[in-house]
């Protein structure tokens, strides 16, 4: 099966999503025909040479993505003609690759389409935060509960919302449809995703097109662990942090701790590797805790996998949000490749979240958002009698069969299974 | 102590901070090369915990570039006063002992410093970040409206979205010292006069996009903590009355855009004044008097300003109309009915909001709980 796959994001850009999209189709049986963008805008500009044999990489190179979708088009039109593609993959970020998936649709009515949608594209929470949660009495209305209930108010939007607001969630509305409607194979890497799109009415009846693919974990790309120091127990987080993502209950423990042991605190050592907003520095100096964190410059992906295999602990962070009931739908690929390095996980999110279920399952830690006393508690046993650290816990969780089930080659195998069954005739 | 080389000097006012100033003080140590380009004066206004150790370990560590100035209290004008007299750098900043720097910033702002060897623009503002104690949230404040890197004359410049803080300003060493600056001694709030009395004197002004002066905000003792500004009536008076002497006086010989500037940030600052005697103050009576006598006072001095500030202080209208007496302005029809209509008027916006939010979220009540 030959399959031409539309996404903004691939390697070596380092970019979760063109990173995900990666390992899901190295260790695919198909061959596939990515056309990708050499944008530096997104991501961290930083590059990996990642390569497969089963990947042809077509980039563009253009920061505007509807340069970009139009170069799409124009190279299935090209490619198709002597490669004759079976389907064609759209990913979710961003939701204009769909503009894509619907072109070659028209052009091969007959081709099959799998389009990812690990990140929603109406109702994305961080599209609702910014464009009705910051107006208070849009807030005080739950508009995400109304929109679950009441799903053509998205025509009543104007009343409450300025005409450009309006325009780009109308427009995320249409184009989230259109996938619905259009697509053949519907792929999320969760089932609290999964819920999440179906609760709106109108979009139950695509419920059977949606089928769970997880994130996964590439063990080959992970380099051996170096010794590492037993001086101080060191607690990594890698990746992006923003102000809807803050660290502030966890720097709030550390500040707690030292206050209270510091010559517990005086052990740890906790490092923000990647794309980190500077609140994170200016929180970790305003609690004087400049000499427990340190924050380093993005790396690139194999760098990174490189830092989370060198840590004792890695810390998750999840983003959070006031108006969703698990706090956070998402489920970071980051998580997943935390997995891949053994190490145990401390996670800071809401008890529901998927982020939760996958650490709990791991053997890692929960932080109790918001509870700052619990989580300077853990912090301490993990520095005292590792009670909370037992790293051969660790060692047998990756062993666990259900570790394994987020291995990139196992999640391909099952990809490849799901596109013969789904997409045949 | 040969200084002439350097580039910025950095005046820490520093009374009482022995908590604070290892932080201050490392952020900018944390300039690695750049250090050498950067003359730091800790003045240690007569402090009695250990703020002077502190101090005298930086300048062990980097006799360079910190340098200890030991003088009797006299409040934080008198610390930047000594800074301003002893200073060798190019380019002055102050800075707060519990407050910092970004290191990465500093270090921007030094290169950019050095590049400009013929034109030394008058003023260099930055961005600068307030963050909140308890929470160690920071909140951005911007410079908007203006361009980067590039020399703007005052008068081209766009004034209503400028606010040169004292956290978002470096002034040029000389400017200051030929002007002979010097601010109140032992007075709260001095920094509104470093802040605005060099403005006749500034031409030129330079913007950088960087956020450099990490400003801690949350402390019940600091200055600008309402109950503590109610208690320091007594200071902020005296320095609206220096600052509208100089700047705002009938006599005062500003125009253009610096009038502009000038007159735009007074406007806050008798919003703040006129609001710590008529609303902060929990002895009303005594809040009416200080007012009043301050009202006289700026229809004497500035007839303008005085009649200006009627339509930014909505209050104060009424007040003036029943010469700040208390009981006759709260028996005053119009203000009754502007309170009775302000009360109607969020009682209804909760109420609709409220009746609209509890129909929508319906049986979900589950995730209403989390909204």
């Amino acid at each position: 099966m030959r399959i031409f796959t539309a996404s903004w994001f691939f390697p070596p850009a380092t970019s979760a999503e063109g990173l995900v999209t990666y390992k899901l189709l190295k260790h695919s049986a198909y061959t596939y025909d990515v056309c990708c963008s050499r944008s530096k805008l997104w991501g961290y500009a930083k590059e990996s040479d990642l390569k497969a044999e089963n990947i042809h990489v077509y980039p563009v190179d253009t920061d505007q993505i509807n340069v970009w979708v139009k170069a799409c088009i124009r190279l299935f039109r090209k490619l198709d003609r002597t490669c004759h593609y079976d389907c064609v993959m759209t990913r979710s970020m961003p939701p204009e690759s769909i503009l894509v998936g619907l072109a070659v649709k028209k052009i091969r009515p007959g081709i099959r389409w799998i389009a990812s949608m690990a990140d929603p594209v109406f109702r994305n929470p961080y599209e609702l935060e910014a464009y009705i949660y910051e107006d208070v009495l849009l807030k005080k209305m739950h508009v995400n509960q109304f929109f679950i209930r009441h799903p053509k108010a998205i025509r009543n939007l104007p009343v409450f919302l300025p005409a450009n607001k309006y325009k780009l969630l109308r427009n995320l509305y249409k184009l989230e449809q259109a996938a619905l409607r259009h697509a053949d194979l519907l792929v999320l890497p969760s089932e609290k995703q999964k819920d999440y799109l179906m609760e709106m009415k109108q979009n139950r009846r695509y419920k059977n097109k949606c089928q769970v693919v997880p994130h996964s974990f590439d063990s080959s790309l992970y380099p051996k662990r170096k010794e590492r120091s037993k001086e101080r127990v060191c607690i990594t987080y890698v990746g992006y942090l923003d102000r809807k993502r803050m660290p502030t209950e966890f720097l709030q423990a550390l500040a707690h701790l030292k206050k209270i042991h510091p010559s517990a605190a005086k052990k740890l050592l906790v490092q923000f590797v990647g794309n980190i907003d500077s609140a994170v520095k200016d929180a970790a100096n305003a609690f004087f805790l400049d000499d427990i964190v340190k924050i380093q410059e993005p790396v690139s992906y194999l760098e990174s996998l490189k830092w989370m295999k060198q840590a004792d602990y890695l810390l998750h962070i999840d983003a959070w949000f006031s108006f969703l009931k698990e706090g956070s739908i998402f489920c970071a690929s980051k998580l997943i490749d935390y997995l891949g390095s053994q190490n145990q996980v401390l996670a800071l999110t809401d008890q529901s979240s998927e982020a939760a279920r996958i650490v709990t399952e791991s053997g890692g830690v929960l932080l109790e958002r918001g509870n700052v006393l619990q989580i300077s508690e853990t912090l301490k046993e993990l520095v005292d009698d590792g009670s909370a650290a037992n790293q051969s816990m660790a060692e047998e969780a990756a062993k666990n069969k259900r570790l394994l089930k987020y291995s990139s080659a196992q999640t391909a195998r099952y990809f490849d299974r799901l596109l013969k069954e789904r997409l045949k005739g | 102590m040969k200084t002439m080389d350097k580039w910025l000097t950095i005046t820490v006012a520093a009374y009482n901070a022995q908590k604070y100033l290892y932080r201050c003080l490392r952020s900018i140590a944390g300039c690695g090369a750049y250090l050498d380009k950067i003359e730091v004066l800790v003045v240690n206004d007569g402090s009695t915990d250990g703020t002077g150790e502190i101090a005298q370990q930086f300048a062990k560590a980097y006799p360079r570039s910190f340098f200890v100035i030991t003088k009797k209290n006299g409040g934080h004008g008198s610390a930047i006063n000594k800074g301003i007299q002893k200073a060798h750098g190019r380019y002055f900043l102050v800075l707060d002992a519990d407050d910092w720097l970004d290191s990465e910033a500093l270090v921007e702002l030094v290169k950019t410093i050095g590049c400009m060897e013929d034109t030394l623009p008058d003023l260099i503002s930055c961005h600068y970040s307030r963050v909140d104690l308890e929470t160690g949230a920071s909140t951005p404040v911007r410079q908007e409206q203006v361009a980067f890197r590039k020399i703007y004359p005052f008068a081209e410049l766009p004034v209503s979205g400028v606010y040169f803080a004292l956290a978002s300003i470096c002034y040029r060493t000389s400017l200051l010292q030929s002007m002979q600056l010097v601010i109140q001694e032992h007075t709260y709030y001095a920094d509104v006069e470093y802040m605005l009395l060099p403005m006749p004197y500034v031409e030129t002004v330079y913007f950088l996009d960087l956020y450099l002066y990490k400003y801690f905000v949350g402390n019940t003792e600091q200055s600008i903590y309402l109950p503590t500004m109610v208690r320091r009536y007594a200071h902020h008076n005296r320095v609206m009355h220096r600052v509208i002497d100089i700047l705002a006086a009938d006599t005062a010989n500003l125009s253009g855009r610096k009038k502009a500037y000038v007159w735009q940030i007074l406007e806050k600052l008798l919003y703040t004044h006129y609001a710590i005697s008529l609303v902060y103050d929990e002895n009303h009576a005594r809040g009416a008097v200080r007012a009043k006598k301050f009202d006289a006072y700026l229809k004497h001095t500035s007839f303008a300003l005085y009649e200006r500030m009627e339509k930014t202080v909505p209050f104060l209208r009424i007040y003036r109309k029943y010469d700040f007496s208390v009981s006759r302005v709260q028996k005053a029809y119009g203000y009754r009915v502007y309170l009775k209509c302000l009360d109607f008027c969020k009682t209804m916006y909760v109420k609709i909001c409220g009746i609209y939010g509890w129909w929508i979220k319906g049986e979900n009540k589950e995730a209403g709980k989390h909204v």
